[in-house]
């Protein structure tokens, strides 16, 4: 007789063994072996390359149009994250290597470059950088574009996208006054003025290019009062017309604007500079006086317009 | 009086103390005629000059005058400027009103001038003065395309609207306060 309770438990043992006998050979069976490489074991290799920088220029100047400084330099701040998508910026860039160009749209042969990182730059973080670049009372007016790289620690160079900003237009000039006329005689013609007027421009507009310079002239007065000498009795005339200013000099006008013509101002020095010279012919009969125009007309006016 | 053969003395004391001086000052403007300034029809902008002078220059005084409005242009901050040395923040302030009826691509052309005299008195026959004559045309263009408003000016722009906030809620108080006392009284 077959105990069968006996006959249970053996079936289970049975059952049991099978499992694990299927387990273990599993284990060394191929039944989903995937393909390995001949090394067991298999080394898996990554190269992450080098990037660039990556440099944003945020403002120049504040947002704020550049004012420029008269017959000086204009310090101008640019402000600009570096990134580094190797690792932080600070210990992967190579800060010295920071360059900084602005240049006119207009004419791209005008530049202004960062001098020297060391004494110009400096980091509100370690990302940031304030910059300033002097830029120059005669650069030109209108949209510039400011750039900027820098070189990481394996000598790849990120470069920033260009950053439009506007530099304003000055219009500068300063000049010597008085005019003195020196002792003259009733009637005299074609007495030069010993000093002409000297005009220097400060500012980056040209004469004739961008305007034209002018003078009113007012009627000089005598002390005592009762004669006057009318600002037509004058001709001026820039350097270019200076040695036929009383034949061909613009004769001036009282109280109108009249343009000097033949003058010319550039914005560059050293050329930035222009005289006025004035040929006088005195009129007759004249009283024996002093004359002036601020006992006459009153003062003249040297205009770019 | 003899006049034929007269000598005429031109400030001959004058010219003693006649040694010519620089005279400088400057302006430094946004809009030229190759740069013009854009607004859209029934804009309103104030927009901004700066006055300038050099360092070490003594203080200059100025005066501006509007030459063409082109009925869309009034000087809002005044005719008379004193101009203090290194000054790069004396504002000359334009409204520009473009009319609602504009159109697309038209021009208007403003124009003002900035005259300075030297503030001593400098001997001599005739004294000079600076001036400039500051042109620039305005063009109407899309709304779309007006271009934002500077810094400075959305500054002053801000400035303007908490200005009449504040002014609105003082009235709107006042209301309030009459309203009650009046309801009060009719108790």
């Amino acid at each position: 007789m077959f105990n069968k309770k006996r006959v249970l438990y053996t079936a289970g043992f049975l059952l049991l063994s099978l499992l694990l006998t299927i387990s273990a050979v599993s284990a060394f069976w191929p039944f989903d072996k995937p393909k390995l490489s001949p090394n067991p074991s298999t080394d898996v290799q990554l190269t992450v390359g080098n990037s660039a920088p990556i440099v944003t220029i945020n403002s120049v100047n504040g947002g704020v149009p550049v004012t420029l400084n008269p017959g000086g330099t204009q310090p101008v701040t640019v402000t600009l994250n570096v990134q580094d998508p190797n690792g932080p910026a600070p210990t992967n860039i190579v800060e010295s290597t920071l360059t900084i160009t602005l240049t006119s749209q207009d004419n791209p042969s005008e530049t202004r470059n960062l001098a020297l990182v060391s004494t110009d730059c400096s980091t509100f973080d370690s990302v940031n950088y304030n910059c300033v670049i002097d830029m120059e009372y005669y650069d030109k007016s209108g949209i510039w574009d400011a750039v900027a790289s820098i070189a990481d620690t394996s000598a790849a160079v990120g470069t920033s996208e260009l950053f439009p900003f506007n530099v304003n237009q000055l219009l500068d000039i300063a000049i010597t006054t008085p005019i003195s006329f020196g002792t003259v005689a009733a009637g005299e013609q074609d007495r030069i003025i010993i000093t002409p007027t000297t005009i220097t421009n400060q500012g980056n507009v040209e004469i004739p290019a961008d305007y034209s310079l002018k003078i009113t002239g007012q009627f000089l007065g005598s002390t005592p009062p009762g004669n006057t000498i009318p600002s037509s009795s004058l001709n001026a005339a820039g350097n270019a017309g200076a040695a036929t200013v009383c034949t061909a000099g613009t004769t001036l006008i009282d109280a109108t604007p009249v343009i000097i013509t033949g003058a010319a101002l550039t914005k560059n020095p050293p050329t930035n500079t222009e005289d006025i010279t004035y040929c006088l012919d005195v009129p007759s009969p004249l009283a024996e006086a002093s004359y002036s125009a601020l006992g006459g007309g009153g003062l003249w006016t040297i205009e770019i317009a | 009086m003899d006049y034929r053969n007269s000598i005429i003395t031109f400030a001959v004391l004058f010219l003693l103390v006649a040694t010519p001086t620089a005279l400088a000052l400057g302006i430094s403007t946004p809009y030229w005629k190759d740069h013009p300034l854009e607004m859209y029809a029934g804009q309103t902008r104030d927009v901004e000059f700066l006055l300038v002078n050099k360092a070490g220059n003594p203080t200059e005084n100025a005066f501006v005058t509007l030459d063409k409005d082109a009925g869309i242009a009034k000087i809002t901050s005044g005719t008379d400027y004193s101009i203090p040395a290194e000054a790069r923040n004396i504002k000359v302030i334009l409204q520009i009103k473009v009319p609602e009826e504009a159109n697309i691509g038209d021009t208007y052309d403003v124009e003002f001038s900035v005259k300075a005299a030297p503030e001593e008195e400098q001997g001599g026959n005739v004294q000079l003065g600076v001036g400039y004559g500051v042109k620039f045309p305005v063009i109407v263009v899309p709304e779309s395309e007006a271009p934002a408003l500077p810094l400075t000016e959305q500054k002053n722009q801000n400035i303007s609207g908490t200005s009449l906030a504040v002014i609105i809620i003082i009235t709107l108080a006042i209301i309030f306060v009459v309203y009650r006392i009046k309801k009060n009284k009719f108790k």
